[in-house]
């Protein structure tokens, strides 16, 4: 397709970034939604990883007596259809949703990065093949092939992010690519090369440092967006499978008691609302923060 | 590109609005009195009697077809259909029909030997899974046209059960006529597949894939006109959605909800839901080819985990009874004096020492999680055995790729469920234990053991039911004291649908299947 | 623009031809034999055999890919195992209730994201701006299927106003299929009470699929919006004393529709994948819900077909677009 993500102009380097945590601290203060966000990504990640000490139950253990309980100072998210805490499942759902988002993420802009640096540089019939994979993987609407692909390899949460991860990383290879034919005719490059620096120096020590800030913005855009398929898939049967306390798995399970058991199903979409939700509002102000030029790539 | 403004925005939310306003009365709407709608849960994938082996598209054809023999009633007894009599040689191996005279296919092609051949004929050179029944008993050259109203089969071996499988949908007879629809050497499959060529009362007359299914009365139909001039099924995949449908009159009967929600409409004005016995066996496999599981004490030991009353309760509200070994209760050759399980942690423990396992061991449990009953089975198996050493690690794999393990013995355990075809304990004994049937054909926990070949075998062969019974007794003690499965619970089949509808009669060997012709709505 | 023309549809060529390897590498790593689903529970093993035969599965893969182009170059996509009719005739039949869901949620997303977009960025910083913020990032944040289950229960459950399921009320008739779409079917049959009874079955899954498919259309008119009113012409058409609305709607958003374009061709591909979910939770019988059936199932020749035929709609909706830009914008010229 012809819109390629080039960016007129590099975008700022990270150590640029860090030196100015203060700022940062007091830009926050002034975009009060790009604070909640990073507060409720606060909030769940550690929720995530404290889950053993936070989780008032073990989220495996039944309790046939006790099925369908309604909220109480036991169970304040009352109980699931075998006598499960609620609350103990979706502090659990935490820690596997987090994993599962932040595991894409990565994976997908590690890939993604590492090709698209590679085609950007080389250019060449690396870059034509590598960006006609590319094509090829982006001629499916995502959820669609990621479908495909759990079904086939068999639904399993660690097969749900292979999946995703092998629709996700042609974005990164786009933006990476883009990033490095803007950086590649930019001055300081053309000195180093000048300078009779190697590629493989180029690429590592000049190159990838300078392409990764906008890298970083849409991964943490996307860790919102893969907890959200990666529920989606297990909502539909695709993805985590019982009794594991994935939160689209929950819903699934929850779907036919909405009626007569209101809490069980609703609990944990409302996780997933709030969480996605989270990484939205921060990965919007990371990006207006990173660099206000940079338009996200939409429509996956 | 045409942009609206604002009040063109709001004139258009203004005509949604009120199209969104609620029907006038809308919850009164009653369904008219010769229509019946049924919501089904579950979709149809296609409709060829000589196909398909699911019970959801029996439900829509059984009732398009006759066939030779019919189930009398709610019972498992066979009574005449389209044959009128026959009689059986004494060696049990040539079954002669005489057939009835003057009917007509819904195609207009008369009913004759020709056809029952036709139909047979097509079954087995389609060779599909519906053939499954007959194999190694019926081929094509044991059908025999003796006139037009005579037809003869003759088996390989005696097979006890034969009179009871050609009641099965299998055994539906379908029109010649079809042929006219032929493409390719296909024998009409294609055609078939959406439409229907019987003799039965209804016939289907539109199908509007994951919409609906219509079925029309026959009007060449023979027997006693159906006072249900169509039954519509409904695809309505959420439960809820149609347990909702069922309380404001719009659907008139209707499956599967779940216990929960029949236990909550239960009683509502206006709601029926029948309740009974059924056949369908819960139970789970043990791969004896498992260097655990191929020892009987550590299989033994797993039967004494199970929390046999918490499963009954947790999955299934108390709707069903705990198995008493392999052959259902209520069935023919059932002995009600055969050891049932029940839990002693201690004693699989003991068990498990004994085999030489005291330090416990690891084994996957396959499941198909689109079965939700399963995936609950399975987290409660996972907790009931985590108490006696033994790790449970539950697979799930959508439905082939589960066959694919199952056939290939690529698993330790799996859930199971299992319905007879033809009413008879052959269903539970033949194909569960003999060691040729390892695999999807029945023998799933791939158990051999010679003198229940023998046995499984002779039972079959077997024409004097005295003789018949007592080897079932025999297979019953060896298959619970060799705990080959984990035989878990039959449930209770329950049904639910609007008070006015009557006359709906239970067969335990048409689950899902409800009697079209004989219900007929109060006004 | 010839030029332009065939490279673009040469590229793509290439790029079906990859495609079609993938879905059928894809749909052949399946561990399962779907020759065991044909052959049902009670199954013998000859039985399996011969159906697998039947099936041309025992051949080796390259053969079975090479059958499967030349048969595909015949307008042919083999037969589902699920339903045993041909694929390309479930898939037709199928279609139209996908259109007509994703069409209208089009509209909708088109009719209510532009005003929202201008709205949003005329009062920059302002309530309306955060407000319209607000139901875009929340839009784009809501598990589809958690919404859907929701709506139903408000809607259909609790205030009985709207129905939950399929496209028309229990008892009445579906119009005679002239399109498949049962608006126009309903209304060329001039049947008035089944148009009632389709549209009112339209609404929420369309409110389902354009609110959470409304955020990049608001947000992308919102910025081009921005960027576009800052500009001189704008401002000399201030100075001038032209009406704001006037300004609004003939200067600005004419120049900020073209990047707009672009994401209303992407939201086919959103609105698409949104399908997936809402045909599972409204019952309704398009596509999506057709393909969540034969995935379930690995009813690979279905599996197959339904992902090509995606993947052709989605990658022709772009170029569609890529063409229509120079209609738009008269700047932009291909070679």
């Amino acid at each position: 397709m012809t819109e390629v993500a080039t960016q007129a102009r590099p975008a700022r380097s990270l150590p640029t970034v860090r030196r100015s945590g203060r700022l940062v601290g007091r830009w926050l203060l002034r975009r009060p939604l790009t604070l909640v966000g990073a507060v409720i990504v606060l909030v769940v990640s550690s929720a995530g990883l404290a889950a053993p000490l936070l989780a008032p139950y073990n989220p495996l253990a039944i309790d046939i007596v006790g099925r369908l309980q309604p909220l109480s100072r036991a169970h304040p998210f009352g109980t699931d259809h075998l006598g499960r805490d609620l609350l103990s499942r979706i502090i659990y759902g935490a820690r596997v949703s987090l994993g599962v988002g932040v595991t894409i993420a990565a994976l997908g802009a590690l890939t993604g990065t590492v090709l698209g640096l590679l085609a950007g540089y080389l250019g060449g019939k690396v870059d034509e093949t590598i960006m006609r994979i590319c094509d090829m993987f982006l001629a499916f609407p995502a959820l669609i092939l990621a479908m495909a692909l759990a079904a086939s390899l068999g639904p399993s949460l660690g097969n749900t992010m292979l999946a995703l991860v092998i629709i996700w990383w042609p974005w990164y290879a786009r933006i990476m690519r883009g990033q490095v034919l803007a950086l590649r005719e930019s001055e300081y490059v053309m000195a180093a090369r000048a300078l009779g620096a190697s590629t493989q120096r180029l690429m590592f020590r000049h190159l990838l440092p300078n392409a990764i800030p906008p890298i970083i913005v849409q991964a943490t855009l996307d860790i919102g967006n893969a907890i959200l398929i990666a529920s989606s898939l297990s909502f539909l049967g695709f993805g985590a499978q019982p009794p594991v306390p994935e939160w689209g798995a929950i819903t699934s399970e929850g779907r036919t008691f909405l009626r007569d058991y209101w809490w069980y199903p609703t609990f944990p979409g409302l996780a997933i609302m709030i969480t996605v939700m989270g990484f939205n509002l921060m990965g919007d102000g990371l990006r207006d923060l990173l660099d206000p030029r940079l338009r996200r790539q939409v429509g996956r | 590109m045409k942009v609206f403004g604002w009040p063109r925005a709001l004139a258009l939310g203004v005509v949604f609005a009120l199209l969104a306003l609620p029907m006038p009365a809308g919850s009164a709407q009653a369904t008219p009195q010769d229509v019946l709608i049924f919501g089904s849960t579950s979709d149809v994938e296609t409709m060829d009697p000589q196909v398909t082996v699911d019970n959801i598209a029996w439900r829509a054809i059984y009732y398009s077809y006759d066939r030779l023999v019919q189930l009398k009633g709610g019972t498992t007894e066979v009574a005449p259909q389209l044959a009128e009599s026959w009689t059986i040689s004494p060696d049990g191996k040539t079954y002669t029909f005489r057939l009835r005279r003057g009917v007509k296919f819904v195609d207009g092609t008369p009913f004759d030997a020709k056809a029952v051949e036709f139909s047979f004929t097509r079954l087995l050179k389609m060779g599909k899974g519906a053939a499954g029944l007959w194999d190694g008993i019926l081929d094509v050259n044991g059908i025999t046209v003796v006139n037009a109203s005579t037809i003869r089969f003759t088996l390989k071996t005696p097979f006890a059960p034969f009179l009871g499988s050609l009641a099965t949908d299998q055994a539906s007879i379908v029109s010649p006529g079809i042929m006219k629809y032929e493409k390719g050497g296909d024998l009409a499959q294609a055609w078939l597949a959406g439409n229907t060529g019987g003799t039965g009362p209804f016939f289907l007359k539109e199908w509007r894939r994951g919409e609906r299914i219509v079925l029309e009365r026959n009007p060449n139909y023979w027997g006693r006109r159906p006072a249900l001039r169509q039954v519509i099924i409904r695809n309505i995949p959420d439960p809820a959605v149609l347990r909702d449908l069922l309380e404001r009159g719009e659907v008139d009967m209707g499956e599967a909800l779940t216990d929960d929600q029949l236990d909550a409409i239960k009683g509502k004005p206006g709601i029926t839901v029948s309740e009974s016995p059924s056949f369908l066996a819960t139970y789970l496999y043990l791969n004896n080819k498992n260097r655990y599981l191929s020892n009987a004490k550590v299989r033994q030991a797993i039967s004494y985990a199970i929390d046999y009353p918490g499963i009954i309760r947790g999955v299934k509200l108390g709707r069903a009874v705990q198995m008493r070994g392999p052959i259902p209760q209520g069935m023919a050759g059932h002995d009600k004096t055969v050891y049932q399980y029940s839990r002693d942690v201690a004693r699989a423990r003991q068990l498990l020492s004994e085999a030489g396992h005291p330090q416990g061991f690891e084994l996957s449990l396959l499941i198909d999680p689109g079965i939700r009953e399963w995936a609950d089975i399975a987290s409660i198996v996972q907790a009931n055995l985590a108490d006696v050493g033994i790790k449970v690690k539950i697979e799930g794999f959508a439905r082939p790729t589960m066959r694919a393990k199952l056939d290939k013995a690529d698993f330790d355990m799996a859930t199971g469920f299992w319905t007879p075809d033809y009413p008879d304990a052959d269903m539970f004994t033949w194909f569960w234990f003999y060691s040729k049937n390892g695999g999807l054909a029945g023998n799933r926990s791939f158990y051999s053991n010679p003198r229940m070949d023998e046995l499984v075998v002779a039972q079959r062969q077997e024409t004097d039911p005295a003789k018949r019974l007592a080897l079932f007794r025999q297979i019953q003690k060896i298959a619970v004291d060799e705990a080959v499965y984990v035989y878990l619970h039959q449930a209770v089949y329950r049904i639910p649908m609007r008070s006015r509808v009557q006359g709906y009669v239970y067969n335990p060997m048409l689950l899902f299947m409800p009697n079209f012709s004989g219900i007929s709505k109060k006004p | 623009m010839a030029h332009f023309l065939a490279r673009r549809l040469l590229l793509q060529f290439v790029v079906f031809g990859g495609v079609l390897v993938l879905t059928f590498l894809i749909s052949h790593i399946v561990p399962g034999d779907p020759a065991l689903l044909r052959a049902g529970p009670k199954a013998s093993a000859e039985t399996i055999a011969k159906i697998r035969h039947d099936m041309g599965l025992d051949r080796p893969l390259p053969v079975q890919l090479w059958v499967y182009v030349r048969e595909l170059l015949r307008g042919d996509l083999g037969t589902s195992i699920r339903t045993q009719r041909p694929v390309i005739q479930d898939i037709t039949e199928h279609f139209p209730a996908t259109f007509e869901l994703i069409t209208t949620s089009l509209l909708v997303v088109i009719v209510v994201g532009i005003p929202l977009g201008v709205l949003s960025a005329v009062r920059k910083d302002r309530l309306p701006d955060h407000l319209s913020r607000v139901i875009a990032i929340s839009g784009v944040s809501l598990p589809v299927f958690w919404l859907g289950l929701l709506l139903i229960y408000v809607f259909f459950v609790r205030l009985g106003w709207l129905p939950g399921t399929g496209r028309l009320d229990m008892a009445v008739e579906p119009p005679p299929t002239l399109t498949g779409l049962y608006v126009v079917d309903a209304l060329a049959a001039r049947d008035w009470e089944a148009l009632r009874s389709t549209v009112r079955h339209l609404l929420l899954p369309v409110f389902l699929l354009s609110y959470v498919s409304l955020a990049p259309v608001v947000r992308m008119v919102r910025s081009s919006m921005l960027e576009v009113l800052g500009q001189d012409y704008i401002r000399t058409a201030r100075a001038k004393g032209l009406p704001e609305r006037l300004i609004v709607y003939r200067h600005a958003l004419r120049n900020a529709l073209i990047p707009t374009l672009t994401i209303i061709g992407l939201s086919y591909g959103t609105l698409l994948q949104g399908a997936v979910v809402t045909e599972t939770i409204f019952a309704w019988p398009g596509m999506a819900y057709y393909a969540v059936g034969s995935m379930t199932y690995l009813d690979y020749p279905a599996v197959m077909g339904i992902t090509l035929v995606s993947a052709v709609i989605y990658t022709s909706v772009n170029l569609i677009v890529d063409l229509l830009y120079g209609v738009v914008d008269p700047r932009i010229r291909y070679d």
